[in-house]
């Protein structure tokens, strides 16, 4: 796919269009289209159009233009921007005011692109449907009587409706490559420490990371080198010198094993087909055994709600939020949470409470950080013959709205394939390859630990194998 | 299966009141989800260490100081406390009853 960014950054240079064109018309798109999708929780109309009048100022003025200067660009309701409501799509932070950037927002700020508005999510980033935002949920462009796969169902759409060319999305078992699969967009989820999550609001941090919605691999990778590196305010994050030579041959891996879990027919002939299109411009499919992936999803379905019940314990009404009224402090405490949190945050709470508690916590908790060696392993022995792991994004195309939404269980496992990447900390993403009736299939590409560039250069070679 | 007194427990402990249809669905959920990470009993894990995080071991601290704010970031601050009296935080007295 060509890239939007460098189109627009073209057209702003040789003023074919200006900046304040391109946010006219991704507003008049919004207006247009999101009443029927609901991506947007909150679009910026006055600061992306004071933004667009400064940076066509620079322009009439000859100034030199950055790659992001003048784009546009929408971010998931976590992410922090100051001054301007973030809600996590959760009552409990529906007045909630910002009073800084995140890290990624600065980052930014400083390569000139617009926010154009904060963008529809599962409540905390809790689910894989987008239904669980407690502001409704948003809709499949692609047929808006499904779902756009979540928690970033609202980045994922406003890009695949063309309401901004580029948007971010966080992703702590799938978050950004699902709803990228569902909507059919390429969505990028980095290393673990590539990218600081200062300022996002936290869900499970030991998974948590902030990638890049785009239409492209190309535009992908630009957002991302504006985003990425060491932050103070993360400690986990790093700066990574990274060297990408340019193979005259890949070699993906396929866990034929583990792939049989569940997997549509249809789904995986797509896949078949796009590797067969793949072969013949130097890339090469070997099998690999990666078995004890299937303990995936049941390890993160405790190490993250483990996590989850520890982080949303802030949420307790006393410096920011809502607070509710009661005699006691415990009661303040409990109702305020009560009345704030949906059904899957109470019950995430209550799983990552039982996981922790005495007598359980070497039972499950310690247990699941043991097996997530065995899978961190398991991709390290399967990086020694490959440059990559190739496999679905998801075992099934974009559900129905409500069709899921009564068995906890039966969403949760939509995340199988997309879990193990964030288990293990390695770069993923999931490319667009074709459709199954008329649904966008995405292939998911898994790299090794910060060989972010390398995997996008593989993911740029197969997008054009394929195009 | 874990039982309804225990999922009590498990909001009381969490700072969470349940409600009545809260208390009826979950203890199936909950028990439904258990049963179902319970697969990890089975896991070839040998003598595999705990993997608790891919941060690198941490060998500076940033200082412990006060980091000076514009009085608009403090006012903005200021502003998000569900219940004030000037500078001051409000809230239930945390000892007693």
């Amino acid at each position: 796919m060509t890239s939007q960014i460098r189109a627009l950054h073209e057209a702003f240079t040789s003023k074919k269009k200006s900046v304040a064109e391109h946010i006219g018309e991704s507003l008049a798109r919004i207006g247009e289209r999101d009443p029927t999708l609901h991506a947007f929780l909150d679009v910026h109309i006055a600061s992306a159009e004071r933004e667009a009048g400064r940076i066509d100022a620079k322009i009439a003025a000859g100034e030199k233009l950055g790659v992001l200067e003048g784009i546009g660009i929408a971010l998931k309701d976590n992410i922090l921007v100051k001054g301007t409501p973030t809600t996590a799509a959760s009552q409990i932070l529906k007045s909630y005011i910002a009073s800084y950037d995140a890290f990624v927002v600065e980052r930014l700020r400083s390569a000139g692109a617009i926010i154009v508005g904060k963008t529809n999510l599962d409540e905390f980033a809790m689910g894989g449907s987008t239904e669980n935002s407690s502001f409704g949920p948003t809709k499949n462009p692609h047929d808006t009587s499904r779902v756009p796969g979540g928690s970033s169902g609202g980045s994922a759409v406003a890009v695949a409706s063309d309401m901004v060319p580029i948007a971010l999305g966080s992703d702590t078992g799938g978050s950004i490559r699902q709803p990228a699969s569902f909507c059919g967009v390429v969505g990028f989820k980095p290393s673990y420490g590539r990218v600081s999550r200062s300022g996002l609001i936290a869900m499970a941090s030991s998974l948590d990371q902030i990638g890049p919605f785009a239409t492209s691999i190309e535009d992908a990778e630009i957002l991302f080198r504006a985003i990425e590196g060491k932050d103070p305010l993360d400690m986990t994050s790093q700066e990574i010198h990274e060297e990408v030579r340019d193979k005259k041959e890949y070699v993906l891996g396929v866990p034929e094993d583990f792939m049989k879990d569940g997997l549509d027919p249809k789904i995986e002939k797509v896949i078949r087909d796009s590797f067969k299109k793949a072969e013949g411009a130097n890339f090469k499919f070997v099998p690999v055994s990666l078995k004890d992936l299937s303990y995936a999803l049941a390890c993160y379905y405790i190490i993250m709600p483990a996590e989850v019940s520890s982080n949303l314990a802030r949420f307790d009404g006393m410096r920011y939020g809502d607070r509710a009224d009661a005699k006691t402090l415990f009661d303040v405490y409990s109702k305020t949470k009560a009345a704030g949190f949906g059904p899957e945050v109470k019950l995430r709470i209550a799983i990552g409470t039982y996981v922790l508690s005495h007598g359980y916590y070497d039972a499950y908790y310690l247990q699941a950080q043991r097996v997530r060696t065995l899978i961190s392993k398991a991709f390290d022995d399967a990086f020694r013959s490959v440059d990559a792991i190739a496999m679905p994004t998801t075992p099934s195309v974009a559900f129905k709205l409500g069709s899921k939404t009564a068995d906890p269980l039966a969403m949760y496992l939509e995340d199988i394939y997309t879990v193990p990447a964030n288990l293990a900390g390695l770069p993923a993403l999931s490319l667009p390859v074709g459709k199954s009736d008329n649904l966008p299939v995405g292939l998911q590409l898994v790299g090794k630990r910060f060989a972010d560039y390398e995997l996008l250069a593989i993911a740029k070679r197969f997008e054009e194998a394929i195009a | 299966m874990i039982t309804l007194e225990e999922v009590k427990k498990l909001f009381a402990l969490a700072r969470v009141e349940a409600t009545t249809e809260e208390l009826e669905r979950l203890p199936k959920e909950i028990s439904d989800i258990l049963a179902y990470i319970d697969k990890l009993k089975s896991a070839p894990l040998g003598e595999l260490p705990p993997t608790l995080s891919f941060a690198p071991s941490v060998e500076e601290l940033r200082a412990d100081s006060a980091v000076s704010q514009d009085a608009s970031d403090n006012q903005m601050l200021k502003d998000q406390f569900p219940e004030s009296s000037g500078d001051y935080l409000k809230t239930k007295k945390v000892f007693g009853d």
